[in-house]
């Protein structure tokens, strides 16, 4: 990309490879289970890292409502866990919010990257690129998760 | 710095800030225990750090990694394993952190480029791509020190633990 988001994709094309991999066999139960009254279960951080995508690329373009994020967005508690989106569900809107996330990156300029978010104190670029960070910390979550349910015995990064 | 090293380098400055605020609070038993087949806190902390004191060795610095032994990629947590404090941990990341952060503005576009000798999942096979992979790396186990934290009854709400960092 010339406007030199191309590490931040590498990045996320990264974190889609994991995920698809933490995807793999997930019963309901394990969707919704716990290790904490403090931990969300599975499925809430599949959609949120669906959510923040379409959130951030409501950054890079037109500003739309963002699907799903009174159960997935930022301080939205897992409560309410019957009426939560299935697994399939979730991932036809995260392909959704990929799609157009990428798209918009490829097509924003220098001008708009530069600017402030909005929500933050960083520019846009800055937000596009710590999205990243906060898809790779959910991650190694869920995959904590799956080994910790006996879904893996391996974790991906670590054996 | 090059323009395609900013990227990793935003994210390699955000997990300085989350490393600290993912294990404050914490007694030795916490650090210590293992939940279910998970390797431990402090264990994940010291494979974070020994990852990113082999990046800024290769990077120039040179020298051998310690730790490796302990810590490193495939030696899974074995029982009755002596571990460094985490005190030890943390001045040794900060250290790494340092050289880290005063190394990436000198690697010039061929160094970036170079090929990898070794695989690593899903990355491409240069340095560059090396070290984007050492910055996923870092927060997908920092991540994982926050949801152990949680399964050991010691979660902490997130603006509680950045109050308690920031007065560090």
């Amino acid at each position: 990309m010339k406007n030199g988001l191309g590490t931040s994709l590498e990045l996320y094309e990264f974190s889609d490879g994991l995920r698809k991999k933490a995807m793999a066999g997930l019963s309901e139960e394990a969707l919704l289970n716990r290790t904490s009254p403090l931990s969300n279960p599975l499925i809430w951080m599949f959609g949120h890292i669906a959510v923040m995508r379409f959130r951030i690329g409501n950054g890079l373009g037109t500003e739309e409502k963002v699907p799903m994020e009174e159960f997935f967005g930022f301080r939205s508690k897992p409560e309410h866990t019957s009426s939560y989106p299935s697994l399939a569900e979730v991932d036809k809107f995260h392909k959704k919010a990929t799609k157009r996330l990428y798209a918009r990156m490829e097509a924003a300029t220098g001008k708009l990257l530069n600017k402030k978010s909005p929500r933050s104190k960083k520019t846009i670029r800055e937000a596009v690129n710590l999205l990243a960070h906060h898809e790779a910390m959910h991650l190694g979550q869920i995959l904590f998760l799956r080994k910790h349910f006996g879904l893996d015995s391996k974790d991906p990064l670590m054996d | 710095m090059q323009i395609p090293l900013t990227s990793g380098a935003q994210l390699f400055r955000l997990s300085d800030f989350y490393m600290r605020q993912s294990v404050i609070g914490l007694g030795e038993a916490d650090l210590r225990a293992r939940v279910g087949k998970a390797n431990s806190i402090l264990w994940i902390a010291g494979h974070v750090t020994v990852g990113r004191r082999r990046l800024v060795n290769f990077i120039g610095a040179g020298g051998a990694v310690i730790w490796e032994r302990e810590f490193g990629k495939g030696s899974a947590e074995a029982m009755g394993l002596t571990m460094p404090s985490l005190e030890d941990v943390l001045a040794e990341w900060d250290r790494a952190s340092a050289e880290l952060h005063a190394r990436l503005p000198l690697l010039t576009e061929v160094e970036l480029e170079a090929k990898m000798t070794y695989e690593l999942p899903e990355s491409n096979q240069t340095v560059l791509g090396w070290i984007n992979y050492m910055a996923f790396h870092e927060a997908y186990h920092i991540g994982q020190i926050s949801q152990l934290r949680k399964a050991l009854g010691q979660g902490m709400a997130r603006r509680t633990a950045e109050r308690l960092a920031a007065a560090r």
